[in-house]
């Protein structure tokens, strides 16, 4: 679910974990928050919420019937009406009241109308009140003893001191209104209001208004949205309002890109001088953030010793990569954020002390360690829905901090691939040190075609986040395998990957036990085969980022080839699996895939004696342009050769391209599935 | 409700990191120790406890924790680096934090911050609250050491689970009963293993506890497993017997005052005919009954909304008037309307069996979750389950059979169990009705009838949702089943709310199903299984399996051939026997140019030990891969159907 001031929420996810949600607070944790207020509002029966109670007037304003859009007619709840003011005071602090009403329209709606208000230690909640509408008409006003406070929880993240204040109101049923209000001080340095007036559902009515003190700027940019004009409802205080916005939803909708990426917003950013726009605007936050930064990454004569030691005296590209690994192997990764600690680093003294922090932290320690090896790097904010920071929409807003790396002049290295080159000409190697998989010289395939704010002083701006050749990450598979005549099929296979792709793998193969890594092998052979017994198996360079993961096995599958008379049916692709899922339902939304890549198949299946060839699925060769898919089967010496290449160039298509990629699929699924047959001589 | 809370909150405090305290030093760690770098005794583990030491002072009211941890892996690390101290502000404190990591070069480096302490929920006056640090500069080898107390204001008698999720080499388990307090205790240890109770209180030692395997379609974890389970023994409720005496009598009361069954006579007049046979009455007050607004499956009000609506829960009259009620509330309504019509009826209070196994040596009222009605009916006993919306006449939801709890008699209360579930009560019948075109694309539909724990799972989530929301997720679950190109839409789902008849839902299929090639035409030769996968694959296992609910699925196809196919090779007939617990058979069939084939496929058994595991396994993969087989079409050339269409026409 989403939650109620969503700019709020966006700026305090800076800077934390890779992977991580939108919301601080899980959905799970929220919904036994509200499981534990309905029980205990059940408990406190009518000592508390007050029936038949005053509503406010935009409360009662915004439950009028009003005919709503047709295509709207299955949505779960719609938003009658989203309101945020934020209000500045010529000291600069900020005070941002939020206002929402829901209508449940099915069950499954009363997600939507969960009242909700983040606060921290820098982000005081002043305020929060609750009302309701049942679907019978009554009135409820909820009570502050009513309410219940969930700490947040977010994965990966040890500490953080965010907290939700939530509610069940009464009569939250199909038919029933919830209205919240909650008033919130800003962090004193925030300088930026966010109106994010998409929803997952229909929005029938959004507001936001930012109220300046006289002399004060402001300037709005606009993201997935043509830019609107503020009505100036009195002196510097600025209103702009839609109307009738669709919701995303994105649930079901495969190879879809991340929600926050699509969904429309606003950011108004203010200041006493006036904004600059544009790069300038960029350059402003870049520079902020950097001053922010930059005193944690002064680190001390341990650090620079240790940073010799671990770097030695090769070339640029061979110090990079030790302190790198060095980064990756032995500081844990462990969020703990206090504060403004959500933006800023733990001193990189402190990181390298204990041997663990969050993203920015990490990043933090490396700088200062190449700076003792003579390397200049700097942080880069990003945000790991690829799109969702956008060089349009200049803004604080990210989930994420990864580091450029300055590549001295002239210097080449074949395994600097994630280059990129700034307006100041200087060259920069993008490396994300939190992920432990991706070796340097590569980018994450989350990152990869997105975009992110290089914090470089005076010289920041938004860079983009390059795409890694295809040939980059592949995955190769090779097997070798005889047939019974049975159909009892037994073989080695060997699996590598290479590049970035090869992360989640890594990953998953570094924390699993000796047992859980051959459950995870029989998990994928599952897949391919009925019934089988995995022998050997070995998996090796799971940490070594310059070596291809190798994942070595061998299989027995009784009756893999199915026996048809005086045939045998027989699969020539026997594992592994490149297509992707797809549905028929109109495309509306961009099609977003994981990465490029290169898949290649080699398998050879030694037919058993007796037996001829009658017949071999027939070769598929398809261009798309965004992706080609060839293969072939081969009979020869008793033989079957199957050979294939996917290679996919594109990280994302329009909508108006899916179905061209439903034909690729479909051509790929077919080949995948298809069979030889074995005749009896 | 607060009892409630607290009981969750100290299950995961006794569960999760529990106790502190034994000496004021740390353990000096061997050579062998800080050299390890596998375990033997756990190949492949990513860590192993050297130690683990908890001890319970309901004297002084502190409970410790002592810890010392071998990391072996980087999966080790991540796992056991983190520390969190759950507890309950104002009720309990954490104290006494100390941690070092050392490493295996004998480096010592100890924790010197002070943990952090963080809100985890706040409602109605109860806090629960959260300490925690993270371990210094830990790395693959590292020994973890740390200790803390937890100390509290009442007696918390403990509930040791022995099992961690490394493997335990010497563990010490000390527990001090309050003052004057007498203690028994429910143990399940292993062989070799002895409690000891003396004047000190009691002790347990244990060399090589092995760690917990986590694995799909087990009981409850925490109900297997070695533990030690200690409770108070009160005055005069000193054996299992009393206790579950005393506490039946004080429930059944509750029952009785609830259900009240003088207050429903008119009522249930109303249901029910003079003349209706005693079957009769019972179907009509069971589906009054479940047309009442169930609560427990939408959303329960608040205290302020029924009072606003004038709604009462006194007693089960006030259920039927308000038509509205939670489950429980129902259930004692059904009691005391068939109470009211003359029946013998009794209520059980049972354990949910995918929650616990019932224990009756714990002496723990907690064990028990729903309530159920037990009708006899001519002299034999009927289990009914009002309280779960749209549970079919004379049956239970699954979590309620074959389970134990405590029910009424004539006497009193006792110990009973609940019956087995039969596959019969389960059944789902899947026919197909297709017609191939010349291109080897299908159209028909597809017709499945639903009954038992199948039914009831979709007509239950339609509460939760509603009727379009569960449609799309039926028929997105049935496009999941098709084979590769072949759509579904959904034409009709009907009987979501009439538990009298089968869930039925008709689907429209089309698409391609066969891929022609040169002379043949290759067809996956069971269409609602083509895309099922074996449903146990890892090789070898350590916890018994233990299903759900028995069930019985028969499938029926049949596909119209085009006139330019014919059948070339069949897949074969099979039967696959697990008797008594199970069987499968496939036929097939080809005339007509109609290819059909049938399947039935029937689980009895829901519980498998780890011995029986390896033919279980051999059994779904044997269906599976009677699944995979193909259906092989010889096609006519084109050229050859022209001149037979020709010689026809002459």
């Amino acid at each position: 679910m989403r939650t109620n001031h969503r700019g709020r929420r966006i700026l305090s996810l800076w800077f934390s974990a890779p992977f991580r949600s939108m919301s601080g607070v899980r959905a799970g944790q929220l919904q036994a928050a509200a499981l534990i207020a309905a029980l205990l509002a059940g408990c406190t029966g009518s000592a508390h919420a007050s029936k038949d109670a005053q509503l406010p007037d935009w409360v009662m304003q915004a439950s009028t019937n009003t005919p709503l859009k047709a295509e709207w007619h299955d949505a779960r709840a719609i938003y009658l009406l989203e309101d945020t003011l934020l209000t500045v005071a010529p000291d600069g602090k900020a005070v941002e009241r939020y206002r929402a009403v829901v209508k449940i329209l099915r069950p499954q709606g009363r997600n939507f109308a969960m009242p909700f208000a983040a606060f921290s230690k820098d982000e005081k909640l002043e305020s929060f009140h609750v009302w309701s509408i049942g679907q019978d008409g009554h009135h409820y006003a909820m009570k502050d003893s009513e309410y219940v406070e969930v700490g947040a929880d977010e994965s990966g993240i040890l500490y953080n001191d965010e907290r939700v204040k939530t509610a069940s109101p009464p009569g939250a049923d199909p038919g029933g209104i919830v209205a919240w209000e909650s008033t919130t001080q800003l962090p004193s340095w925030d300088s930026e209001g966010e109106w994010s007036f998409q929803n997952e559902v229909p929005t029938l009515h959004s507001a936001f208004e930012i109220d300046l003190p006289a002399g004060w700027h402001q300037y709005a940019v606009w993201f997935r949205h043509d830019r609107v004009q503020p009505a100036e409802v009195a002196p510097n205080h600025f209103r702009w309002e839609q109307n009738n916005i669709d919701g995303i939803d994105l649930s079901d909708v495969p190879l879809a890109p991340k929600w926050r990426a699509l969904a429309a917003r606003m950011s108004v950013h203010f200041a006493a001088d006036p904004v600059p726009e544009g790069d300038a605007l960029w350059a402003k936050i870049g520079d902020w953030y950097y001053q922010l930064a930059a005193p944690r990454s002064e680190g001390g004569s341990d650090i620079a010793t240790e940073a010799r030691t671990v770097a030695g005296d090769g070339d640029f590209m061979a110090r990079l990569a030790k302190v790198a690994d060095f980064m990756q192997q032995q500081i844990r990764y462990v969020g703990i954020e206090i504060g403004i600690g959500n933006l800023q680093p733990h001193a990189a003294e402190d990181v390298f002390q204990k041997r663990y922090g969050d993203c920015k932290d990490k990043a933090t320690l490396m700088i200062a360690m190449l700076d003792a090896v003579g390397i200049r790097a700097t942080w880069v904010a990003v945000d790991t829905a690829r799109g969702f920071v956008d060089p349009g929409t200049p803004s604080i807003a990210g989930n994420h901090m990864i580091m450029a790396i300055e590549i001295p002049k002239g210097y080449e290295n074949p395994r600097l691939e994630a280059v990129v080159t700034a307006k100041t000409g200087r060259r920069y190697l993008i490396f994300d040190p939190t992920n432990p998989y991706v070796p340097v010289g590569q980018l994450p395939v989350y990152l990869q075609g997105g975009y992110g704010l290089l914090a470089a002083g005076a010289d920041s701006q938004v860079i983009p986040l390059p795409v890694l050749k295809p040939d980059t990450d592949t995955i190769d598979r090779k097997a070798n395998f005889e047939l019974a005549p049975d159909g009892t099929l037994k073989g080695d296979i060997t699996v590598l990957r290479y590049g970035a792709l090869s992360d989640r793998m890594r990953g998953s193969l570094a924390m699993d036990s000796d047992k859980e890594q051959r459950e995870l092998v029989e998990r994928l052979l599952q897949h391919d085969f009925s019934t089988f017994t995995l022998g050997t198996e070995k998996v090796a360079h799971v940490r070594e980022l310059d070596q291809p993961l190798e994942m070595d096995y061998s299989i027995t599958a009784p009756l893999y080839a199915k026996g048809a008379g005086n045939l045998l049916l027989v699969r020539p692709r026997v594992v592994g699996s490149d297509a992707d899922g797809l549905d028929d339902k109109p495309r509306k939304v961009p099609i977003s895939f994981e990465g490029v890549g290169t898949w290649r198949d080699d398998f050879d299946v030694k037919i058993p004696a007796g037996y001829a060839v009658d017949d071999v699925p027939d070769p598929v060769s398809v261009d798309v342009g965004f992706a080609t898919y060839h293969s072939q089967v081969k009979a020869e010496a008793g033989t079957l050769h199957y050979k294939r290449e996917y290679v996919l160039k594109k990280l994302e298509l329009e909508p108006g391209e899916y179905g061209t990629l439903r034909k690729l699929e479909s051509a790929i699924t077919t080949d995948e599935n298809s069979d030889a047959v074995l005749k009896k001589q | 409700m607060v009892r409630l809370l607290r009981g969750i909150f100290l299950f995961f405090a006794l569960t999760s990191f529990v106790p502190a305290f034994g000496s004021s030093n740390f353990t000096q760690p061997t050579p062998e120790e800080l050299k390890m770098t596998a375990d033997p005794a756990a190949p492949g583990a990513v860590a192993v406890y050297l130690f683990l030491e908890q001890t319970v002072d309901d004297v002084k009211h502190a409970h410790t924790f002592y810890a010392r941890i071998k990391i072996l892996t980087e999966a080790g690390r991540e796992q056991f680096s983190d520390i969190t101290m759950p507890y309950e502000d104002k009720e309990e404190n954490i104290k006494g934090v100390e941690a070092r990591t050392i490493h295996s070069d004998g480096t010592v480096i100890p924790f010197t911050g002070k943990p952090w302490q963080k809100e985890v929920v706040k409602a109605g006056g109860v806090r629960y609250m959260e300490k925690g640090f993270s371990m210094p500069d830990v790395q693959v080898g590292s020994i973890l050491e740390y200790r803390y107390e937890t100390t509290y204001s009442d007696w918390w008698p403990p509930r040791w689970h022995l099992q961690q999720p490394v493997l335990v080499h010497r563990a010490h388990y000390h527990f001090v009963p309050g003052p004057g307090g007498t203690v028994a205790a429910n143990r399940f240890l292993p062989a070799d293993a002895q409690i000891t109770d003396n004047s000190k209180g009691w002790d347990l030692v244990l060399n090589n506890v092995p760690a917990a395997a986590d694995e799909d379609d087990s009981p409850p974890m925490h109900a297997l497993g070695y533990r030690v389970l200690f409770y108070y023994v009160y005055p005069g409720v000193d054996t299992p017997e009393k206790y579950w005496e005393q506490q039946g009598w004080i429930w059944s009361h509750g029952v009785e005052d609830f259900s009240a069954a003088n207050k429903l006579k008119t009522v249930v007049g109303q249901i029910v005919s003079p003349g209706d046979s005693d079957d009769v009455k019972l179907r009509k007050i069971y589906a009054a009954v479940m047309k009442i607004e169930n609560t427990s499956f939408t959303r329960e009000h608040t205290g302020t909304e029924n009072k606003a609506e004038k709604l009462k829960f006194r007693n089960a009259a006030d259920i039927w008037q308000q038509q509205s009620g939670n489950d429980r509330e129902i259930t004692m309504l059904f009691l005391g309307l068939v109470r009211a019509a003359g029946f013998k009826a009794y209520a059980m209070f049972v354990t949910d069996r995918d929650q616990n196994v019932f224990m009756k040596g714990q002496l723990d009222w907690d064990q028990l979750d729903d309530e159920i009605v037990i009708v006899n009916i001519g002299g034999k006993e009927t289990y009914f389950d009002p309280g779960e919306r749209y549970c079919e006449f004379g049956k239970l939801h699954w979590t309620h059979t074959w389970t134990m709890g405590v029910r009424q008699t004539d006497k009193g209360t006792e110990i009973a169990e609940t019956p087995l579930p039969l596959y019969t009560d389960t059944t789902e019948k899947r026919f197909a009705d297709l017609a191939m075109d010349a291109d080897g694309s299908v159209h028909g539909s597809i017709r499945m009838t639903m009954t038992g724990a199948t039914a009831l799972r979709w007509r239950q989530e339609a509460l939760e949702s509603d009727e379009e929301g569960v449609k799309k997720e039926f028929a997105d679950e049935i496009q999941q089943q098709m084979p590769a190109g072949v759509t579904v839409k959904m034409s009709q789902f009907s009987g979501l709310t009439d538990y009298t008849q089968p869930l039925t839902a008709v689907l429209d299929v089309s698409g391609p199903l066969g891929s022609a090639r040169g002379k043949r035409m290759f067809l996956p030769g069971t269409f609602f299984e083509a895309q099922s996968k074996p449903r146990f694959v890892n090789a070898t296992r350590e916890n018994p399996v233990y299903l759900h609910y028995s069930y019985a699925v028969q499938d029926e196809f049949r596909l119209k051939l085009p006139s330019n196919a014919a059948v070339e090779v069949l897949p074969g007939d099979a039967e696959f026997p697990l008797l008594p617990n199970a069987d499968f058979v496939e036929r097939y069939k080809n005339a007509n140019s109609v290819y059909q084939y049938g399947r039935l496929e029937r689980v009895a058994g829901i519980l498998y030990q780890t011995k029986d595991y390896p033919a279980l396994r051999d059994f779904f993969q044997k269906i599976n891969t009677q699944d995979q087989a193909q259906l092989v079409l010889k096609l006519t050339p084109a050229a050859d159907q022209a001149t037979a269409a020709q010689g026809k026409n002459q």
